[in-house]
């Protein structure tokens, strides 16, 4: 089975070993933005690994993007031996702001607990009917290394490895993700032929 | 306040900051005007400023800025090194160090990895290296109108779900 190790294997003899092309088109992004941007001042959160592309693609999309780079700050308090401080504290935007939010992968980087409380601090942020974007690894993934999901302009989603980010990694069967994520509510799922599952979720 | 100036990247630097250190503090705006469109001005390591900034030149800070910076048609640079709390307004805008506040910019901003940056940018354009940290709200001259973007799409099930079948498109592959 195809994993996204896939990606992060590095030369070995100055022979490249083959990777695998884990590429693949989203559905739930263009669907969110379409759900998402019902009117001209829609804003959007965006919690995923900085990124140029997708900063590029979805701020020209969406009338105000926000970025909270959660993986960066997740990555940086763990560095400085912070993990026991309260990371959430960093999405202090107030309640009912945003129409969407892109959660990406932040889940898998998230013990049960602090990924519960990460779907408690969408759902109090989002405005009513607002949409989260999420998705995970395989259930079998094991490498830890972060990647960014590079957005193209057909939505093709590429992955870029982020060698400053060292989180662990906490893969979940769709059930359990979906049940941390609570009290979201799944509306659509996806699954692709790489085993990545993407997820639209709603305030109802 | 101003205090010594210590690294000057040439001699029109060095000249610009020693104008700049004829100033009182809190008000610099005829300090960087006489730089041409290509030179720039420096704000070095060990220099704090307090107060507004209003020039037609370029401008790179290695220091310590709080207030204000109007460039008007030309490039704001934040070294590595620099601290800079001001609300900007430049063409184009440079960040490799620290920066809280919101930019108006009517080119481009480039943030290097190193930087740490929390505010607003409006810009036309916007480039992000992979390691930035980035707090921000962020609005690009767009289009004037977003159209719709959701092609027909194959969902596996509508509602919370345990695992179901892979779409046509993806399972035909």
């Amino acid at each position: 089975m195809a994993t996204l190790a896939g990606m992060q294997k590095s030369p070995k003899n100055g022979i490249s070993e083959q990777t695998v092309d884990m590429s693949f088109t989203s559905k739930a992004v263009p669907a969110f933005i379409d759900k998402v941007n019902s009117h001209s001042l829609t804003q959007v959160l965006d919690l995923g690994p900085v990124c140029s592309e997708n900063i590029n693609i979805l701020a020209h999309l969406i009338k105000r993007l926000y970025v909270c780079d959660m993986f960066s700050h997740l990555a940086r308090a763990k560095k400085r031996g912070l993990e026991s401080e309260p990371w959430w504290q960093q999405m202090d935007y107030p309640s009912e702001t945003f129409d969407g939010i892109l959660l990406w992968d932040l889940p898998d980087r998230l013990t049960d607990g602090d990924a519960n409380e990460a779907g408690r601090r969408c759902y109090d942020m989002l405005k009513p009917g607002g949409m989260v974007m999420a998705c995970a690894a395989t259930e079998t993934e094991t490498n830890t290394g972060v990647n960014a999901y590079v957005l193209q302009k057909d939505f093709r989603v590429t992955f870029r490895v982020q060698p400053h980010l060292h989180l662990p990694l906490h893969t979940r069967k769709t059930r359990d993700l979906l049940d941390v994520l609570d009290p979201l509510k799944s509306v659509q799922s996806f699954l692709f032929r790489n085993r990545l599952r993407e997820f639209l979720l709603k305030k109802e | 306040m101003l205090r010594k100036s210590k690294k000057y990247n040439n001699e029109s630097d060095a000249e610009d900051a020693v104008k700049n250190e004829g100033l009182k503090e809190n008000k610099m705006s005829s300090t960087t005007t006489q730089s041409g469109p290509a030179e720039k001005t420096m704000i070095g390591e060990d220099i704090s400023i307090k107060g507004s900034i209003h020039g037609r030149g370029n401008l790179v800070i290695q220091g310590s800025i709080k207030g204000t910076i109007d460039l008007d048609n030309n490039h704001l640079t934040v070294g590595p090194n620099g601290n800079v709390e001001a609300e900007i307004n430049a063409e184009h805008v440079t960040i490799a160090g620290h920066l809280t506040g919101n930019i108006n910019a009517m080119g481009k901003v480039e943030i290097a990895k190193t930087a740490v940056f929390t505010g607003e940018i409006k810009a036309k354009r916007i480039s992000v290296e992979d390691g930035a940290f980035l707090k921000a709200v962020i609005e690009l001259e767009r289009e004037s109108k977003p159209q719709s973007l959701a092609k027909p799409t194959i969902p596996i099930t509508k509602g919370p779900i345990s695992k179901g079948p892979v779409p046509e498109k993806e399972k035909s592959l």
